[in-house]
């Protein structure tokens, strides 16, 4: 290696051991700079193990008919099927790509898996709210307060009435 | 002679009469004998000394139960030592819902009989900055609309605050924690600052503002969101009442999608010192030389 052409073994065996202890600290170096929070919101709407805990889910991706007909999976532009997120043997657990379990409550590390940039921008603050104080503990929103799983897209909404144009009334 | 005082000089004459003549005068004549008395009497917030001020703020829950039948809590709550307020907008979340601006109505007691709103929304055509093409009367049937993009404007809380400067008898100041603040009996209704004013952000209430005793915000500070009287100017003041106690203000509370973002600018780990350090800041009409503490920034992750 290039990095350890040094001529006594022992100072080469050293540096290499900091230099492999700085590289594993930096993904945690980037990340120190968030303040520690809570999350407070929904995490899960529908408790998948009311069924499939003594129903064994069909794997196979198909259009979904009942009892999922409720259940629209608007995620991905179609490119996503259940098990992209969810674990087909404990259906309350999610998980990752790499097939690592994710608990419910931990539901954003399974959304960091795609949105990796908005995942850290939530966990600064700047992407999501924070809620009742700006001092003391950091309580944050949970990613499905806003986007429901299944069909993230956040809905167009009717906005407030306008200010009143022209005099003022005398009565309210 | 402003009809206010004519009548309560008629009120007065009328006491004065029923004391003489009722052997057992109520207390509640007495009490306002004295509440008028004092309320002409009154000091500059700043001049009043602490038993003058608990004696006014006394007063003033009085007066509020009086004319609108809500008990309130006037506080007055000092600026918390170590601070300094800021508040960051994300431009690329807002979508013009104007959550905030009924929030903001509803906290700080505005008058629902006037345009008092504190939070002017502006609906500008999409890539355009030109504010002459800015309307905030928009009211489509669903936001965000797809060719227009939407730019909240409230009182920046100037660190060179060209209203102070105006001001002919002192009535507004800013606070040592960064908020611009009036003292509703000290002001003389000129409405030089609103003159002065390039955000459009001073209110003048033309009339005694109408406020349904049941939509009474009962927390109140006495330089924030008490019921002010007529002729009188008032402002955002990031929500005085809520902020001093460490709460979020009300249009934080009530935005929908987390555009805003509220904090100490003097501590390095709060969000909105994370937001001026690392995205694009962007200070409304910085040209004045105004020195906002109202940031608007774009983050579309």
């Amino acid at each position: 290696m290039v990095f350890c052409s040094s001529r006594r073994g022992g100072d080469r065996k050293w540096f290499c051991f900091f230099l492999s202890l700085a590289l594993l600290a930096w993904p945690g170096m980037l990340l120190s700079g968030a303040m520690p929070y809570t999350v407070q919101g929904p995490v899960v709407k529908t408790n998948c193990s009311n069924c499939h805990a003594w129903r064994t889910p069909v794997l196979k991706q198909r259009p979904l008919g009942p009892p999922h007909a409720g259940l629209l999976l608007r995620h991905g532009k179609a490119t996503l099927w259940c098990l992209e997120c969810h674990n087909p043997q404990h259906p309350s657990l999610l998980r990752t790509l790499s097939g690592a379990d994710v608990p419910m409550t931990e539901a954003q590390d399974s959304c960091a898996i795609c949105h990796g940039r908005t995942f850290f921008s939530w966990q600064e603050g700047v992407h999501g709210k924070r809620l009742t104080h700006w001092s003391g503990e950091r309580v944050i929103q949970s990613c499905a307060s806003c986007h429901a799983a299944h069909a993230p897209a956040v809905t167009p909404l009717v906005p407030q009435p306008p200010p009143r144009r022209g005099r003022a009334r005398t009565t309210p | 002679m402003d009809p206010e005082r004519r009548t309560f000089l008629q009120q007065l004459g009328v006491a004065a009469l029923a004391t003489s003549t009722v052997s057992a005068p109520e207390p509640a004549i007495g009490s306002m004998l004295s509440d008028a008395l004092e309320q002409l009497l009154q000091n500059h917030y700043l001049r009043m000394t602490p038993e003058e001020l608990e004696k006014t703020l006394a007063r003033i829950e009085r007066e509020v139960k009086k004319e609108y039948g809500a008990n309130i809590h006037c506080g007055n709550v000092p600026p918390l030592p170590e601070t300094s307020f800021g508040m960051a907008l994300n431009l690329s979340r807002c979508i013009g819902a104007r959550d905030c601006v009924q929030a903001c109505v509803k906290e700080n007691n505005c008058g629902r009989n006037d345009s008092l709103e504190n939070i002017r929304v502006l609906s500008l055509p999409r890539g355009s900055w030109e504010l002459t093409d800015s309307n905030h009367y928009y009211a489509p049937s669903h936001v965000p609309e797809g060719d227009r993009w939407y730019l909240p404007v409230q009182c920046q809380q100037c660190d060179d605050p060209p209203c102070v400067q105006n001001c002919p008898v002192n009535a507004t100041w800013k606070e040592p924690d960064g908020i611009v603040v009036i003292d509703y009996d000290w002001c003389i209704g000129c409405r030089a600052c609103a003159v002065s004013c390039p955000y459009w952000a001073r209110h003048f209430n033309w009339q005694k503002p109408a406020i349904p005793s049941q939509e009474m915000t009962t927390e109140t500070h006495y330089l924030g969101n008490r019921p002010r009287p007529m002729g009188v100017m008032e402002k955002c003041t990031f929500c005085i009442q809520r902020s001093r106690k460490g709460q979020m203000p009300a249009c934080l509370e009530a935005c929908r999608t987390g555009a805003r973002i509220f904090g100490n600018l003097l501590n390095p780990e709060s969000e909105i010192r994370r937001v001026l350090s690392t995205r694009p800041i962007y200070r409304f009409k910085e040209d004045k030389g105004t020195k906002p503490r109202f940031f608007y920034f774009v983050d579309a992750s």
